[in-house]
């Protein structure tokens, strides 16, 4: 723990160094130092901000639940059944290259620009990670796991809760973490339209108003956003996952 | 006295091939039978056959203490509490040692008071905060062998425990398991492809012919009752003889 928040001051204070370097040399309105963004970081808080963080994290929160809710049964019943594995896996490999950003007009088209729509395009990212971590780890699992649980006398409640679970987790963190990234990126874009609400439009909003330094303060609360969920992988992956050290 | 599990006529085939064929055993309470054939038998899908892991085609087990108690239907370990020890464990890695030894007694919501005991005589009661994968070969068997006993099981069931131990360590908990069933007489089945194995653990010997897997010959094994008594020829000259039967069968089906 104490290593890793070394490191990550280090990280912190060699960005914020290279950030006010390049502010000196290019010296232009466009990219302001960290001095003046900071600078008004009070009062992109007392304007309001945090409700547009809200919002985003809302929907990345929400867009993450519903794939885990749909893609880990999906996932976990193509590792139990190779006929299910069979009719999905072709569909599977063929969608999951499609670059999703490029589906965004169609969502928009078929669920108009509101919420469901932008949760949507969450889904479609971290949802085909979901189901094919869970389906290739699903499919790892030793039987003779099933075997002893089996012959002890478990249910199948009790094997999912005992060995499929606990086994797939290090796989599913790890794929929430590949996808997480994306996710973010793509709710940035849909936060552009149809929306007053979300870290996307906020910045936007400021670049558009020409307020530079209210767009890099946007930013910046949008990848400690990032950085946040991508910390809390780590804390869980470090709770659950002690078995694999 | 009534046999406390018989396997009456058991077949099973898989897509078509021949797995076990007729197979008729009478097992007694309290004794431990080492069954033995070559690799590809059939001997481990007698064992998941006779946990209830695997459905047969045909043939029954019929198992309990009295004749009334054995009901046509009796392989499901609601019914009998059975101690099956795969040949690689089947330990959960996810799972602390202690928690995998109370898994069986967690499904079943029982408790062992001689759980305690068992993990001080299998000398692993240092493990038990400890991960699987942290664990040498030969102590990850003995937290299967304290798993399978804290559940008290009717039957035990091993699959080959001993065949992925180096020599030393296999000796040691082979030790370490007729001390414990010495303490607790559990009426048990030990596969196994090795001879040595099989006359140093069986009190019967069951020969199986090659697959499918069939009855050849139960054998008394003399030695059994004297234990540490026993001379090396004798033991020689027993191993020799098992090893002659089993040569018979194979070749016989070559």
């Amino acid at each position: 723990m104490k290593k890793r928040v070394i490191s990550f001051l280090y990280g912190l204070v060699i960005f914020h160094l290279l950030w006010f370097i390049a502010a000196l040399i290019i010296d232009r309105k466009a990219l302001p130092s960290p001095v003046e963004v900071y600078g008004i970081f009070k009062n992109v808080f007392i304007q309001g901000i945090s409700s547009h963080l809200i919002s985003s994290t809302l929907r990345i929160f929400g867009g993450l639940i519903i794939s885990l809710l749909i893609g880990l049964p999906i996932g976990l019943w193509m590792a139990c059944s190779p006929k299910v594995n069979r009719l999905l896996g072709p569909l599977l490999y063929l969608t999951y290259p499609i670059p999703k950003l490029a589906l965004l007009p169609v969502v928009f088209l078929l669920m108009g620009i509101g919420e469901p729509a932008k949760i949507t395009m969450i889904v479609s990212i971290i949802i085909f990670q979901i189901i094919i971590s869970a389906r290739d780890a699903g499919v790892n699992i030793p039987h003779e796991n099933y075997h002893v649980l089996s012959s002890l006398g478990a249910n199948n409640r009790q094997k999912l809760r005992l060995i499929t679970l606990p086994a797939i987790i290090p796989d599913l963190l790890t794929a929430i973490r590949i996808s997480i990234g994306t996710a973010i990126s793509v709710l940035f874009f849909t936060e552009t339209y149809g929306t007053t609400k979300g870290m996307g439009f906020y910045i936007v909003d400021a670049w558009m108003r020409i307020s530079y330094v209210e767009m890099y303060a946007g930013i910046l609360v949008l990848s400690f956003l990032g950085f946040l969920l991508f910390f809390l992988i780590d804390i869980l992956e470090e709770q659950c996952c002690k078995w694999k050290l | 006295m009534t046999p406390f599990a018989q396997i009456k006529n058991l077949h099973l085939s898989f897509g078509g091939n021949k797995i076990i064929d007729d197979f008729n055993l009478s097992i007694n309470h309290g004794e431990i039978y080492s069954i033995i054939g070559p690799s590809g038998c059939g001997k481990s899908s007698l064992l998941k056959v006779i946990c209830g892991i695997i459905k047969p085609q045909k043939g029954e087990i019929l198992m309990g203490s009295s004749p009334e108690k054995q009901d046509p239907d009796p392989v499901h370990p609601k019914k009998n509490s059975i101690g099956y020890i795969p040949q690689h464990y089947g330990l959960l890695d996810w799972l602390k040692v202690k928690d995998n030894i109370s898994i069986g007694e967690k499904i079943n919501h029982t408790s062992n008071p001689n759980r305690d005991e068992i993990i001080r005589i299998l000398g692993i009661e240092d493990l038990l905060e400890r991960y699987p994968r942290s664990l040498s070969g030969g102590q990850k068997q003995r937290v299967a062998l304290a798993r399978s006993w804290s559940l008290n099981p009717d039957i035990l069931l091993m699959d080959e425990p001993f065949s992925a131990l180096d020599m030393f360590t296999a000796e040691t908990s082979k030790t370490l398991f007729l001390n414990l069933w010495k303490r607790h007489k559990t009426t048990t089945l030990f596969v196994t492809h090795n001879v040595r194995e099989a006359v140093e653990i069986g009190k019967y010997i069951v020969i199986l012919s090659e697959r499918p897997a069939k009855v050849i010959e139960v054998m008394q094994n003399p030695l059994f009752e004297k234990g540490a008594n026993r001379t090396e020829d004798d033991f020689f000259a027993l191993s020799k003889e098992v090893r002659k039967k089993l040569q018979k069968v194979w070749e016989a089906k070559s």
